[in-house]
C-alpha cells in the first residue's frame, strides 16, 4: 500500500544525477546553475524521505535551511553572472579563463 | 491513490529534469527554466506526498515563485534569446562525460541500496502496531508521560497518532527551529542579510573589476 522509500531514494538520486549531467555536459552559466538547483532539490528530497522514514522533523529543518541557502546562492551566482556577463560578453563558462594559470 | 500519485509527481519531476538539461528539447534557457519550473511543482507533490505540507508550500513559495522569477528576470535581462555560447563540443567529451555523470549514479545507487536493504519501509503510524518505534520526540513524551497500564493505552495510542498527525505541520517544524536549531537559523539569517546587498553590488552597473577598460559600454542593455 504505502511507497518503499527506495523509490523516492531512487527519484533523489536521478535528479542529483541529471544536475551532474547537466554541470558536465552544459556550458551555459544559467543552465548550470539550474543544474545546481536540481542537485540540491534531489538532496531535499533524500532529507525529508529520511525524515518521514524515521518520523524526525530535523530532516524538514534540514530542508529548510537548505531551501533559504539555496536563495541566496542563486541571488549571488545571477549577480556574478550578470558582472560577467557585462565584463566578457558571454555567458559561456569556457570564456571566463582569467584565473587558468 | 498514493502510488498514481506517487508515479505522477515522480515521472513528471524526472522527465521536465530531463528537458532541462536537454539541449533538444529546450534550446535556449527560457525554456529550460519553464521546465525547471515543472520540476520544482512536481517535487513539492512529492514533499507534501512524504507528509512535508510545510516544505511543499515553501518549495512552491521560494523555488518555483523566487528563484525561478529571477533566473527568468536575468535570462531576459541578458537578452538570451538563443545561447551565446561557441561551437558545440566534440562529440567524444560529450559521451565521456555522460558516462561518467550515470557512473557516478550507479555508484550512488549501489551504495545506498547496499547499505539501506531494499526493503526499509515507512513507518506507518506505528502507534498502533509498535508503540515503541519513532525516535520523534514527540512520540518519546507520549511513551514518558503514561507509563500505563491497559486503560492508559488507549491515551498512549492517541497521543501517538496526534504526533503522527501533527508530523510536518508548521507548528511541530517551527517549535524544532525556534528552540534546538535556533543558532542556524539566526545565521541564516545573516546569511541572507550579506547576500542582499552583496547581489546588489556585484550586479551594479558600472563595478570595477580590476582590468576593465575604463569607460567599456556595458552590453546588457534592460528593455
Amino acid at each position: 500500500m504505502s511507497i518503499p522509500i527506495s523509490w523516492y531514494l531512487l527519484v533523489a538520486m536521478i535528479l542529483f544525477g541529471i544536475g551532474i549531467l547537466a554541470i558536465l555536459t552544459r556550458r551555459n552559466v544559467i543552465v548550470l546553475f539550474m543544474g545546481i538547483e536540481l542537485m540540491l532539490n534531489g538532496c531535499n528530497l533524500t532529507f525529508l524521505t529520511f525524515s518521514r522514514s524515521y518520523g524526525n522533523s530535523v530532516g524538514h529543518v534540514s530542508a529548510f535551511l537548505v531551501i533559504a541557502i539555496a536563495a541566496a546562492e542563486a541571488a549571488i551566482g545571477l549577480a556574478i553572472t550578470l558582472a560577467v556577463f557585462r565584463h566578457k560578453g558571454s555567458v559561456d563558462v569556457n570564456e571566463v579563463r582569467s584565473l587558468r594559470g | 491513490m498514493e502510488k498514481v500519485l506517487f508515479i505522477l509527481f515522480a515521472g513528471g519531476a524526472i522527465l521536465s529534469a530531463v528537458a532541462v538539461i536537454l539541449p533538444v528539447i529546450a534550446p535556449t534557457p527560457v525554456h529550460s527554466a519553464l521546465a525547471l519550473v515543472v520540476t520544482f511543482l512536481c517535487l513539492a507533490g512529492l514533499y507534501a506526498l512524504l507528509a512535508a505540507h510545510v516544505l511543499a508550500v515553501l518549495q512552491v513559495l521560494v523555488y518555483a515563485g523566487a528563484i525561478m522569477v529571477l533566473f527568468l528576470f536575468v535570462i531576459m535581462l541578458l537578452n538570451l534569446g538563443q545561447e551565446r555560447t561557441g561551437p558545440p563540443r566534440r562529440a567524444t567529451s560529450r559521451v565521456l562525460t555522460s558516462a561518467l555523470a550515470i557512473a557516478l549514479i550507479l555508484l550512488l545507487t549501489g551504495q545506498i541500496f547496499g547499505a539501506l536493504g531494499s526493503s526499509v519501509g515507512f513507518k506507518s503510524n506505528p502507534a498502533v502496531t509498535n508503540p515503541g518505534t519513532g525516535p520523534d520526540q514527540c512520540v518519546a513524551t507520549c511513551l514518558t508521560r503514561e507509563m500505563g497500564d491497559h486503560p492508559r493505552d488507549k491515551a498512549r495510542k492517541a497521543c501517538q497518532e496526534e504526533c503522527w498527525e501533527s508530523f510536518g505541520s508548521l507548528r511541530s517544524v517551527g517549535r524544532l527551529l525556534f528552540s534546538e536549531y535556533l543558532v542556524p537559523f539566526e545565521l541564516l539569517s545573516i546569511l541572507l542579510l550579506i547576500a542582499l546587498p552583496g547581489a546588489l553590488i556585484l550586479a551594479k552597473k558600472n563595478l570595477e573589476l580590476p582590468g576593465t577598460p575604463e569607460g567599456q559600454p556595458s552590453e546588457g542593455n534592460e528593455s
